[in-house]
């Protein structure tokens, strides 16, 4: 049986809407809150590098990756945000990709009716992390790959004024389909128990029947960061308003949004995998 | 072995072998920044800061010198690591701010205190030390202290570096200083003591510009410098158009802006040796180089010509306003064209461009001297009432920008303009009332 369009995308907000009413049960954030440590820590390890606690790394690592500008104070604001998205896609790529998959066995098993302890949910993940992180990699690579082209054109002085204003427009489109293409290798991998080439390769079918739900989700997940990805495009005027640290707090601000989103998003596409799209792929 | 490397990076973060000089800069230039930031808020609106926003950015200046005290991180042994210098000069410079911000508050004598602790405590670091005492000088030079300020200048010419240890970049003041202070050397009759002073100043100039590590544009700016110091002594006129001639004659070549700069020092060496045609060769050359030194040249051009011959000065500034007239204000090159049209008799043509000044920008300072200028000629040369009429006039575009004007400085200066004119049409009780606001 397939759902239409308006059906796939009213599940996507039931979903949502389910995944977020669990919000505060605590054993559905363990896995999070591993991937939170590991990013406040990357942050705080940038914010103070100047500290003779972490200076001897961060320091040298700093004015290597940045210039000896970084090594100032407000200059190193300026900086944070590029300096600390590199760390954060690491940390998400690797970590991410595992917290994703014991999350999406959690709420797997308590939307069945069968909750799992958190201790069980990450060691179901442990023993599938390369298959969680290779399988989640194409989605980061691709939309790293894809800002990395855009930004060739946007640097150059010259760029046209309509692909300057459009760009982050369509930055957005492109991580929100990629978004919603990858959403289902986690619940394939950790729900439906798929290989990891198989999972790849049924990509195409569960397109067929929760493509609209993906993107609805990716879009609801991805709308609340950008008034923060917004404000951190103008960390210049910020830091010059006199406030430098709001950008180190926005980029925490940034994260914790982020991690909520992650949480939701997995809990409503593990309820929209276990809905519609693994008994689709079931009686396929 | 994983082991091993978990304990070490332990063992690394929890005794923090890394560099506390750094952190210590980090937190100096954090709270220095904090303390201009409260500076910057009260600047916007200087008349609106109360005695409290300069108390509150006071001791935040002064808590920067507190935590990093000059006497702990200034000293010789200190200075010699570049992060803990860095912490010293952000001390340093958070003592001067504070002895700024007692000047804008009007305490002279806290500010010459702060400054003078400042180099007292900046021995160990030559080129911050002269900056408390530039501060000292310009404070000493706007109270009118002669004295005091020779002293500072004695002191500046004596130990100012020529470049900064810290890039290399010559430093200014360690030729003007002793320039002033062989001048007013000489203005007392000490020309053995002036002589002595350049000297000095030449020597320490030829072993930096010897340095062989120098950029062709710094190296340029010390044979500038030289070549600016030997021409100052008696007879020294050839030795220092030499000096500063060298760069332009060797490779690498110094940037164009620093040629630029050589070429108008050569024609203001030239015009102060007296040498009119080899400075209008060079004025001339120096307008080849457009922008900023063309306009430079040009009016110097002018300048020069005025003690030769008025026509060709006058000629220069027509030239000069001609060129100009568009591209930014050319009032003080009109001002001195009507002075010198005034000087050749020529009063109706004066009359017409001081009033053209008088009227284009009022509050400027030259605006305000012309409509002054167009009074006390008429006073001089015995035409009574015509500066009766001619101050009544002024008065009445005074009275309109007291109205207008919110600015204190101008209109403490259209005041004083004000109680000039009335004392001159005679009335000093009205001119009293109309120096007071």
């Amino acid at each position: 049986m397939r759902m239409s369009v308006l059906e796939q995308i009213v599940l996507g907000f039931q979903s949502l809407g389910y995944a977020l009413r669990q919000i505060a049960r605590p054993s559905l954030w363990t896995p999070w809150l591993f991937v939170l440590a590991v990013q406040i820590a990357a942050l705080a390890f940038l914010w103070g590098f100047a500290h003779p606690a972490v200076s001897w790394l961060a320091a040298p690592l700093l004015r290597r990756v940045a210039g000896e500008d970084a090594l100032h104070y407000p200059a190193l604001f300026l900086h944070l945000p590029a300096l600390y998205g590199p760390a954060d896609l690491l940390v998400g790529a690797l970590l991410g990709a595992v917290a994703a998959g014991a999350s999406t066995a959690l709420f797997g098993a308590w939307f069945a009716g069968q909750p799992l302890r958190a201790s069980q949910g990450l060691r179901r993940a442990a023993s599938r992390a390369a298959a969680l992180v290779i399988a989640n990699l194409p989605a980061t690579l691709f939309l790293f790959g894809f800002t990395a082209l855009l930004d060739r054109p946007l640097s150059n002085p010259d760029a046209p004024g309509l692909l300057l204003r459009s760009a982050p427009l369509i930055t957005f489109v492109v991580a929100v389909v990629l978004q919603g293409w990858f959403l289902w290798v986690n619940p394939l991998l950790m729900l439906g128990r798929r290989g990891l080439v198989e999972t790849f390769a049924l990509l195409g079918e569960t397109a067929r029947h929760g493509l609209w739900t993906g993107l609805t989700l990716a879009i609801l997940a991805t709308l609340p960061l950008l008034p923060i990805q917004f404000l951190l495009g103008a960390a210049d005027r910020i830091v010059d308003q006199g406030t430098p640290e709001t950008v180190g707090w926005l980029l925490v601000l940034q994260t914790l949004i982020a991690l909520v989103s992650a949480f939701a998003l997995t809990g409503a596409s593990a309820l929209a995998y276990q809905s519609i799209v693994g008994p689709a792929l079931e009686d396929a | 072995m994983i082991h091993r490397a978990l304990a070490l990076l332990v063992a690394a973060l929890a005794l923090g072998c890394g560099d506390p000089d750094l952190w210590a800069r980090w937190n100096a230039e954090r709270d220095l920044w904090r303390a201009r930031r409260i500076v910057q808020r009260f600047q916007i609106n200087p008349r609106l800061a109360t005695p409290s926003d300069y108390q509150e950015a006071i001791e935040a200046y002064a808590a920067v010198e507190r935590r990093f005290p000059l006497s702990a991180w200034a000293t010789p042994e200190r200075a010699r690591h570049r992060l803990a210098r860095e912490v010293a000069m952000l001390s340093g410079d958070a003592v001067i701010a504070g002895g700024r911000l007692e000047e804008a508050r009007e305490r002279p004598d806290v500010s010459l205190e702060i400054y003078g602790r400042a180099a007292r405590g900046l021995e160990a670091l030559p080129a911050m030390r002269v900056k408390a005492l530039l501060a000292q000088l310009a404070l000493l030079d706007r109270s009118g202290d002669s004295t005091r300020a020779h002293t500072v200048t004695v002191e500046i010419a004596r130990t100012a570096p020529t470049v900064d240890p810290e890039d290399g970049e010559p430093i200014e003041v360690a030729v003007a200083a002793p320039l002033r202070v062989a001048a007013e050397l000489r203005a007392r009759g000490m020309e053995a003591a002036a002589d002595s002073a350049l000297r000095a100043a030449e020597s320490r100039l030829a072993a930096a510009t010897a340095h062989p590590a120098r950029s062709p544009a710094q190296s340029a700016v010390l044979w500038r410098g030289l070549g600016r110091v030997r021409a100052a002594r008696p007879g020294g006129l050839d030795a220092g158009v030499e000096a500063v001639r060298h760069p332009l004659t060797t490779l690498p070549p110094p940037p164009q802006p620093v040629r630029a700069q050589l070429v108008l020092t050569l024609a203001e060496l030239c015009a102060a040796g007296g040498r009119i045609d080899s400075a209008l060769a060079y004025t001339t050359w120096g307008a080849r180089f457009g922008g900023e030194t063309k306009k430079r040249a040009m009016l110097m051009a002018a300048q020069v010509w005025e003690p030769v011959n008025r026509d060709s000065a006058i000629a220069g500034y027509d030239r000069y306003i001609e060129e100009f007239r568009r591209v930014g204000p050319t009032m003080p090159a009109r001002f001195r064209r009507a002075e010198l049209l005034e000087e050749q008799g020529k009063w109706e043509a004066a009359r017409a461009e001081f009033r053209s000044l008088a009227t284009s920008s009022a509050t400027d300072t030259l605006a305000l001297r012309a409509l002054e200028r167009i009074v006390t000629h008429h006073l001089r040369v015995g035409e009574r009432e015509m500066g009766r009429i001619e101050a009544k006039r002024a008065l009445e575009a005074m009275d309109h920008l007291l109205t207008t004007v919110h600015d204190d400085d101008t209109l403490l200066r259209i005041r004083q303009l004000r109680a000039r004119l009335l004392l001159d049409i005679g009335g000093s009780a009205p001119a009293a009332r109309a120096d007071t606001p």
